[in-house]
């Protein structure tokens, strides 16, 4: 049976691991959101930002309903729908409003029905970045706003580089651990490849720090973002080479008093279905002066 | 995809009609026949049925049912 839109040779993360990992984190999300949640507030914050009120708007990728807690009335949302790949998450989602278990990559939403749709932290595990963003663009009402966080290139450099370095050394070669994210220069033309008027593209980076790179592991656990990638190592992983990691890491990126830092950036996203009362661009030819006179002038 | 409550069908937990109203099918965007007694979102289209748990839409293809010949010429 078809599972994907994507077709296989260009599939790099396991959708299907993915919503057992966040099904898997949710017990224990609680002890290991701040970073969710931290980033979920900058989201609200932009949110706030516009001056107008969303009364349908869905949450995609919700996890435990952060984002609702997040939003706390911000917005004008009348009717918050939330999404999440995950039933267990799903389940404890209804008790705050209509729920739905959802792939990411195949959306079952009806083409402009949202106010608007936010997104924290949920797509950097996508396939098909665009072809996401087109079936989102879609099913926003004209002038919907589309306004998500996900984890951008710079995020774990540090742990990527010991990681590898560490396999390196133990095995004599390396296999993939840390996802490709999506790169703040590409985000924009992402936007408006899929249709987004206006499209934003920002970033902030967070730089998080932890005791030793185990408990850097257990917060990338305890939130459901450890490595899907299909090419991952499907054996589990010698002990030596974590704790070569482990040296590499307190050698390298320790800070004055020895705890480790672990940098994420996180892109944030705006953009608008299209919509006649938006700004537009002046139409070709259509100036009035030219710009010799502008020159001669000056 | 289990989960502790084996209340499948059961009415106290109804579907959202907000969510009915919104839903269409994940693959082909096309539109879903409620099946009350199965809780069932039948796609004539893509010739699957996607499960509602205790009120939950579960729009997985990988979770759906594919419908037989007999159910696919009587959804037509």
């Amino acid at each position: 049976m078809v599972q994907s839109t994507v077709p296989e040779q260009a599939r790099i993360f396991d959708r299907r691991l993915l919503r057992e990992r966040r099904g898997r984190a949710a017990r224990d999300l609680h002890a290991h959101d701040f970073l969710l949640k931290e980033i979920g507030e900058r989201l609200c914050d932009r949110l706030s930002d516009i001056a107008r009120s969303f009364p349908l708007t869905l949450d995609l990728g919700a996890r435990d309903g952060l984002l609702a807690r997040t939003l706390n009335g911000r917005g004008g949302i009348e009717t918050l729908i939330q999404s999440d790949a995950s039933l267990i998450n799903a389940r404890g989602l209804q008790k705050a409003g209509p729920s739905l278990v959802a792939d990411e990559e195949l959306l079952p939403f009806k083409a402009e029905c949202f106010d608007a749709i936010l997104s924290n932290l949920a797509l950097h595990w996508v396939n098909d970045l665009p072809g996401a963003l087109v079936q989102i663009r879609s099913s926003l009402k004209p002038d919907g706003l589309f306004l998500a966080s996900l984890f951008g290139s710079g995020t774990l450099t540090e742990l990527r580089s010991c990681l590898m370095e560490a396999e390196l050394a133990e095995l004599g070669g390396a296999s993939p651990r840390i996802s490709p994210f999506a790169d703040l220069r590409d985000a924009a033309g992402l936007l408006q490849r899929a249709g987004f008027a206006l499209p934003v593209a920002d970033v902030d980076t967070i730089t998080v720090t932890y005791g030793d790179v185990f408990a850097l592991l257990r917060d990338l656990r305890g939130m459901g973002e450890t490595n899907v990638l299909l090419e991952r190592l499907k054996h589990p992983t010698r002990r030596t080479i974590f704790a070569r990691t482990a040296a590499l890491y307190q050698d390298r990126f320790a800070d004055r008093e020895g705890r480790l830092c672990a940098t994420f950036q996180v892109l944030f996203l705006t953009g608008w279905a299209p919509h006649e009362s938006q700004q537009q661009p002046a139409r070709r030819g259509s100036g009035k002066t030219s710009l010799k006179d502008v020159f001669r002038s000056s | 995809m289990t989960d502790v409550t084996p209340t499948d069908r059961n009415p106290a937990f109804a579907v959202d009609p907000k969510l009915l109203e919104i839903l269409v099918c994940p693959l082909t965007k096309g539109t879903l026949i409620y099946d009350r007694e199965k809780q069932e979102l039948i796609s004539r289209g893509a010739g699957l049925a996607y499960p509602i748990r205790d009120g939950i839409p579960i729009m997985l293809v990988d979770e759906a049912r594919q419908l037989t010949d007999d159910e696919l010429a009587a959804a037509n």
